[in-house]
């Protein structure tokens, strides 16, 4: 379907641009967290700030570069993290099943009555936020619908003919799981991880931006917009900015994990949140 | 008087592979036309493009006379006949209703809707035929909803639905494979009557030939797409032309031979689609076929009452 | 019916009893509550008086204890700030939340379903693709961004519309709109399967059969039966749906149970925390249970057969 292959393409491209400008920042823009007082709240193409200066004087260009990286790594090392637990749960609990299954199970229910978002929220109360913490919180939320997934693909396969065929042959249950359920799984996870990547990003910005997440002297994305709140009228570009560059992000994945359930995979049920 | 009559209806896909093809077809007032033939043989498919009902995908094209207009088989102008002029009963009666509506809505609907009949006179009307049905308490079935109704409820429901805008074509298909055996020969009964009793024509597709030879004036055998033999039932039933009817009619259990004598079948499987043969479709498991099979495809030719797509009658009847 | 009202309800009760747990949890994660309190500052005297007076130096089972006992009697103690129950604090902001909700949800309807319907009866065209990747753009957009720059243009540029607090029926439009800019593509996928699944049942061949339209048989008869699994999966994401609003409450000062929660996390108000967790997860459940009585409503069949 040409369809998912242009989503998937364009995607592609999309993060590439972004990936770039993270790249343009590393090399070429100033430090985002060197102040200039002289120069506050420049707009946009002034003084040499492409993006416009906040009010401190940052170059709000090199911050969204470095926002990305930031917002990049947590993603990945989220989503990594959310996959390695999530995936091996949802092995065992789809080729046990029992116990752990039913645990499952009742974890998922509770995960739609209590929000990650409310959770990440509250248990910032007790925590104190650093990289490390911000992102074992956020797996902890996200290994969930990978378990589930995971499970539910397992539940299928395990049925189909050739497990049978192997079990048959003698395959101790490892090698079954690894080798024969485990590919089977991997290309939904694939899917849902692009989509994932775009969920947390989203519950990452939202985090900074209330001051719960990324703060100074890392430079987050969802800060900056926090940030440039109380001089919205005044000077939009601390606002307005850093948004696009997380949208941007998003979009990038969301039509990677699109193009990619068209291209790959057609089950499109066993991956709807 | 025919009600219905096709000519050379022939469906293919969208990359022009054959489905049905060469199907001519007739009824008459007041008569039962069957359509015989093995699951996949085009019978669903060719009734479906008189009515304009094919699936997404597929191209019809055939002479049509049907309700006294003429038209393109599987063409818009097809469809239109179902709002008043033809009808058609599905196969699986549970499943035929939407589920969240009274069954007595579901009657009128269409007649209200197409401005055939306003409110009142189409809830007499719908009231009228459910009696007719065989239902005592009429008023109450139509107060139903769908999944209260047994499968013959169901089913004689969806009938009177199908007369409701008073057809001259009723098409049935399969009416009987999801029934009981008790209820069958009733649904069949009442399906006679009513075609009679409107004068309209009917055009039952059934898989089942003693159900056929039961009910139906006449009888058309679909194989692989196309017409191998047509004539009246009695004719054909009894002395069948063509080889696949006479195979057909020995592969079906008889109640009446001796318990445990084998069912013979007939060897091979019908062609798919694109692997049919360049002569006639039947030839590869034909035990007659001599050379002129495998190159010609044979035409209908008509012998005593019936007509047969066989080169043996040619080679015979000279 | 009752006997199935009873089963579900026995069923939120688990996961109610699981949310409090959660709440507890979240609390007592880096140790002692009093440490939380008062942020590791305290001197030793003034953090063992804090301890004795929220019991929190009691051994931890106990402490579990208390709290499911207090819990499930709707008592999460006090707030730090103002000294009233805290549950009594949730249940004051949960009405204007509720009402900030009700509206998004109203909006991304409003558009979801005629969206829906469209891309169902054109589906493989060139109009479903541009659609399905305007939804996918809406989806990626950060709602609290979406809300700062609707205030931008709608606010500060043209000064339509307050940006602040909940001062009246316009003061709602720019926060429903922001929240209903990213559930619109969810909602959209949803109906979209439902309807897509329902083309595909026996009666709407038979529909067909009786010479109606596509869109007359989606519109009248789809979209209904469509709404049973619709309204059931809507429902599940009811949860995320109230948590994405937390966020754009605290962009607009919005005085609901986000603008709390916000104000009880800064100050580490740790009874509020709790309460607000636990009664989301009721709310939750309830909301579900309204969903299932919804559905019996409308589909005939259900009320037969108790699940």
């Amino acid at each position: 379907m040409s369809g998912g292959n242009r989503n998937l393409r364009f995607g592609l491209a999309l993060l590439a641009a972004m990936v770039a400008v993270g790249v343009a920042g590393l090399v070429a823009l100033p430090d985002p967290n060197a102040q200039e007082l002289t120069a506050t709240y420049l707009p946009p193409a002034e003084g040499g700030h492409l993006l416009g200066t906040d009010g401190l004087g940052r170059d709000v260009l090199a911050w969204v570069s470095a926002g990305i990286w930031i917002s990049l790594f947590i993603a990945v090392a989220v989503v990594a993290l959310s996959a390695a637990i999530g995936v091996t749960v949802g092995l065992a609990a789809g080729y046990l099943g029992g116990v752990v299954d039913a645990l499952l199970m009742r974890l998922v229910d509770l995960q739609l009555a209590v929000p990650p978002l409310l959770l990440f929220i509250a248990a910032s109360a007790a925590l104190t936020p650093s990289m490390g913490t911000l992102i074992v919180l956020l797996s902890a939320a996200g290994w969930l619908p990978y378990a589930r997934l995971i499970r539910n693909v397992v539940l299928v396969e395990r049925e189909r003919g050739y497990v049978a065929a192997a079990r048959l042959a003698g395959a101790t249950r490892r090698r079954l799981l690894l080798v024969h359920l485990l590919p089977a799984a991997s290309t939904t996870a694939l899917v849902l991880s692009s989509l994932e990547m775009g969920l947390v990003l989203l519950w990452e910005a939202g985090l900074s931006f209330l001051g719960l997440g990324i703060t100074p002297p890392h430079n987050s994305l969802g800060f900056l917009i926090n940030e440039g709140r109380s001089t919205l009228a005044a000077a939009w570009w601390v606002v307005v900015f850093p948004g696009a560059a997380v949208a941007l992000l998003v979009l990038a994945f969301n039509l990677i994990g699109d193009g990619l359930r068209d291209t790959v995979h057609r089950d499109v049920d066993v991956i709807d949140r | 008087m025919s009600v219905l009559e096709a000519r050379d209806v022939r469906v293919e896909t969208r990359a022009g592979a054959p489905l049905v093809e060469g199907v001519d077809l007739e009824v008459d007032r007041g008569e039962v036309v069957g359509i015989v033939g093995e699951t996949g043989a085009g019978k669903t498919l060719a009734t479906r493009a008189l009515v304009g009902l094919l699936p997404r995908g597929l191209r019809a094209t055939g002479a049509v006379t049907l309700g006294g207009r003429a038209f393109e088989a599987g063409s818009a102008d097809a469809r239109a006949s179902l709002v008043r002029d033809a009808a058609i009963v599905l196969q699986n009666p549970m499943t035929a209703l939407d589920p969240l509506v009274r069954v007595g809505s579901q009657l009128t609907e269409a007649v209200v809707r197409h401005g055939i009949l306003d409110r009142a006179a189409a809830a007499e009307r719908a009231l009228g035929l459910v009696q007719r049905m065989g239902f005592d308490d009429p008023g109450w079935v139509l107060r139903l909803h769908p999944h209260q109704l047994s499968g013959g409820m169901a089913q004689r429901v969806l009938i009177a639905a199908a007369m409701m805008a008073r057809p001259t074509v009723l098409i049935v298909d399969e009416p009987t494979s999801a029934l009981d055996a008790g209820v069958r020969v009733e649904v069949l009964r009442l399906l006679r009557e009513v075609t009679r009793e409107q004068e309209a024509g009917m055009l039952l597709i059934s898989h089942d030939l003693s159900l056929v030879s039961g009910f139906c004036d006449r009888v058309v055998v679909l194989y692989a797409g196309r017409v191998l033999e047509s004539g009246a039932t009695a004719t054909v039933l009894r002395r069948p032309r063509h080889p696949y009817t006479r195979a057909l009619l020995a592969c079906s259990p008889s109640a009446t031979a001796p318990a445990r004598t084998p069912l013979p079948v007939i060897g091979g499987a019908p062609p798919a689609p694109a692997d049919w043969p360049p002569g006639c479709v039947f030839e590869p498991r034909c035990p007659h076929a001599f050379d002129r099979c495998g190159a010609e495809r044979p035409r209908l030719l008509a012998r005593e009452g019936v007509r047969a797509a066989c080169h043996l009658l040619d080679r015979e009847g000279g | 019916m009752l006997r199935y009202v009873a089963s579900r309800l026995a069923q939120g009760l688990v996961v109610v009893l699981g949310a409090i747990a959660i709440s507890f949890l979240l609390v007592n994660l880096t140790g002692n509550p009093a440490d939380v309190l008062g942020g590791g500052f305290l001197p030793p005297e003034a953090r063992a008086e804090l301890a004795r007076n929220f019991g929190y130096d009691e051994p931890l089972p106990a402490r579990l204890a208390d709290y499911f006992a207090g819990a499930l009697r709707a008592d999460f103690g006090v707030s730090i700030r103002t000294g009233e129950p805290a549950a009594g604090l949730v249940l004051d902001a949960l009405p204007n939340t509720v009402i900030l909700v009700a509206c998004a949800m109203a909006l991304a309807l409003a558009v979801a379903v005629p969206v829906s319907l469209l891309s169902v009866l054109r589906r493989g065209r060139g109009v479903d693709r541009h659609v399905r990747t305007t939804l996918l753009l809406a989806g990626s957009l950060p709602d609290f961004w979406v809300a700062l720059v609707l205030v931008l243009v709608l606010s500060v540029q043209l000064g339509l519309l307050p940006s602040v607090g909940f001062t009246g029926v316009d003061s709602l439009v720019i926060p429903a709109c922001a929240l209903a800019l990213p559930l619109v593509p969810a909602l959209v996928r949803l109906l979209r399967g439902a309807l897509l699944d329902v083309t595909e049942q026996d009666f709407v061949a038979a529909l067909r059969g009786r010479g109606f339209g596509e869109g007359y048989i989606l519109v009248r008869h789809g979209l209904r039966n469509a709404m049973v699994p619709f309204i059931t999966l809507v429902a599940f994401q009811v949860g995320s749906l109230i948590g994405g609003t937390f966020i754009v409450e605290v962009v607009f000062g919005w005085p609901g149970i986000g603008t709390l929660l916000a104000g009880a996390v800064a100050i580490r108000d740790v009874a509020l925390v709790q309460a607000t967790v636990v009664i989301v997860a009721v709310a939750y459940v309830l909301l579900n249970l309204a969903a299932d009585l919804l559905v019996a409503v409308i589909d005939p069949r259900v009320r037969v057969t108790a699940r």
